[in-house]
């Protein structure tokens, strides 16, 4: 039996176009080339309150005989006390929940490639208020694909795990991740 | 694209003003206008095209210089409003903008029965021509007489055009004439070109599965005709390739390779798909309705020659349930590259449930009164207590649970 995956997206188009080859990446990473990912796309997730409730709601019996769970929001709401917090209380309801706050946004995972393009440096990136809008547009209309589902945000993100050290040392959130995924299997017998 | 569009005295339509956006969905039950309104936009197609009007209504054979034209369902006979008096004539009347500047209305009445015009009008940056209205008195009259403003005030010429054809293309095709200045020609064949450069897409399986004759083509038929010739033609262009298997990708649960096609004996092609693991392609003979239907619609997002407006009826059928968001991400992002405007139909609750709040706008409810057979057409932001009960309740359950209807 395969590795079964939920993973929580803030919006399951934009971020769940990036969020599944990345996660399936990690896992390979891991031993786990076969896992099978899924993003959650019904009920529809619009931002960060509405995938916490879900997370707390329906997303519990749906999905609580899923082997691990991973809730990838943006940084802008998601604190690291309120994520602990999260993992504890469904771990109370046996789901195992792992948080990975993305700095800023999760688009910065498909922007890693490309960061000797970023005007201002991939430090000050990954602090920026507006990285989707001012950092991260450009680079997917030089690097994306319009015409592709989520503009083209998969092309960048095959291209970002296709060297994952590197991915793990821009964003060393993702590192922490993998560890953890891989504690937990190692945890489970799994 | 069409910014703006007023229906009156057609089919079930008394009345209908909408302004509408890059994606439009119109949504409502079995029966309630949502093919009636697209019956107008054929209307307006075929006056593009330089139609009579019982050409454009009752259909015209192929012929030297045009394909097979398929009258509007009803023909001339039940275009207009049953309620409706026979001096009721049938008018429409749209608005755009050329080159994203320069504003546009176009406005035409006509009798469906007899089928004349008996009112015109065109303005581009203020009067172009308009008619004098024909009354119910002077149906006989053989001439439609405009009124050509020569870009200015003052007296205008008159100039006489025959009743059986709208004076758009016939006022387009006197380009050269004297006493018609070419710029103002030309503003008119703008005006026609994108009324007539409407695609309707209803791909049937059927007709996908078979062989396409021609080698490659710039636009698939209506009926998903020259489809596997579409992706050959595809297929010559790697970036369009790529994007258009991404999206094909995502919809078979099992991993797709690639598509392609197969050649036939005499040069025909055939619809393939590649899938992971597997060393011999599905023919589309093989492929099921909806990815057949996914895959055309999806490949004609990718034509050469787009169309200015694409309409597009029941998008999800075939499609499982789990996938029609990939519709609603297709249109929408095509929407968004600006080129064409599109216009569909759903009966599915779960593409509302994609919609985005200020997609609300482009998204008209339609409803048949039960009394008088009349249907109105309005955005979903324009009906009473919408905005509000939407922000409590999921869109998908206010349309399935027949709130809208209630609410309208």
């Amino acid at each position: 039996m395969s590795l079964k995956v939920l993973v929580v997206p803030e919006d399951h188009t934009n971020n769940g176009a990036i969020l599944k080859p990345l996660v399936s990446a990690l896992l390979a990473d891991v031993g786990k080339p076969t896992a099978r990912v899924t993003v959650v796309d019904r009920p529809r997730l619009r931002g960060y309150e509405s995938a916490v409730a879900a997370i707390k709601g329906d997303l519990v019996d749906l999905y609580a005989w899923m082997d691990l769970w991973l809730f990838v929001p943006d940084a802008d709401k998601a604190v690291p006390a309120a994520m602990a917090a999260l993992e504890a209380e469904l771990a109370q309801r046996s789901v195992k929940l792992l948080c990975c706050v993305a700095e800023p946004e999760v688009e910065v995972y498909a922007a890693a490639p490309y960061s000797a393009e970023i005007t201002g440096g991939w430090a000050k990136a990954r602090g920026h208020q507006r990285f989707k809008e001012d950092v991260f547009a450009p680079l997917l209309a030089a690097h994306g694909d319009l015409r592709r589902p989520s503009g083209g945000r998969d092309l960048m993100i095959a291209q970002a795990v296709q060297n994952l050290p590197r991915l793990y040392q821009l964003c060393p959130e993702l590192k922490t991740l993998r560890d953890r995924i891989a504690a937990h299997l190692a945890e489970a017998g799994a | 694209m069409i910014e703006r569009i007023v229906i009156e005295n057609f089919k079930s339509l008394r009345k209908v003003d909408l302004t509408l956006g890059r994606m439009n969905l119109f949504i409502g039950s079995n029966a309630s206008g949502k093919s009636n309104f697209f019956d107008a936009l054929r209307v307006l197609q075929g006056i593009g095209n330089g139609f009579t009007i019982s050409e454009i209504l009752d259909g015209k054979p192929r012929s030297a210089t045009s394909e097979v034209w398929e009258g509007i369902r009803g023909g001339s006979a039940k275009a207009r409003l049953a309620a409706a008096g026979p001096e009721d004539d049938v008018r429409l009347k749209v608005f755009g903008h050329i080159d994203d500047l320069r504003a546009w209305e176009y406005g035409i009445a006509f009798d469906p029965i007899d089928g004349k015009v008996t009112r015109e009008r065109l303005k581009v940056d203020g009067e172009l021509f308009d008619s004098t209205a024909i009354a119910p008195t002077q149906r006989t009259e053989p001439t439609l007489r405009l009124r050509y403003y020569r870009g200015g005030k003052g007296n205008p010429p008159h100039l006489n055009f025959e009743r059986s054809r709208p004076a758009l293309t016939q006022f387009t095709r006197s380009n050269g004439a004297a006493d018609i200045k070419k710029a103002h020609a030309e503003d008119a064949a703008q005006v026609a070109r994108l009324l007539a450069n409407m695609q309707r897409i209803d791909p049937s399986p059927a007709v996908l599965r078979g062989y396409s004759q021609t080698q490659q083509v710039s636009r698939m038929g209506e009926r998903g005709e020259n489809f596997a010739a579409l992706v050959r033609t595809i297929e010559k262009d790697a970036g369009a390739k790529s994007a258009y298997l991404s999206w094909l990708r995502q919809l078979r649960p099992a991993e797709v390779d690639d598509v392609g096609t197969r050649s036939g004996a005499v040069g025909d092609s055939l619809f393939v798909l590649y899938e992971h693991g597997r060393k011999e392609p599905f023919p589309a003979t093989v492929l099921s309705d909806g990815t057949l239907r996914f895959a055309a619609i999806t490949a004609a997002f990718f034509q050469t020659d787009m169309p200015d407006i694409m309409t597009i009826e029941e998008i999800e059928n075939g499609i499982h349930a789990s996938r029609v968001r990939l519709l609603v991400d297709l249109l929408r992002s095509r929407a968004a590259a600006g080129t064409t405007q599109i216009m569909a139909t759903t009966h599915s609750p779960i593409v509302l449930a994609w919609l985005d709040e200020a997609e609300y706008a482009s998204t008209f409810f339609c409803k048949r009164d039960e009394a008088s057979g009349e249907s109105r057409i309005c955005a979903l932001t324009e009906v009473p207590h919408f905005q509000e009960t939407v922000r409590k309740q999921p869109i998908a359950d206010l349309f399935s649970e027949g709130w809208l209807e209630a609410a309208l």
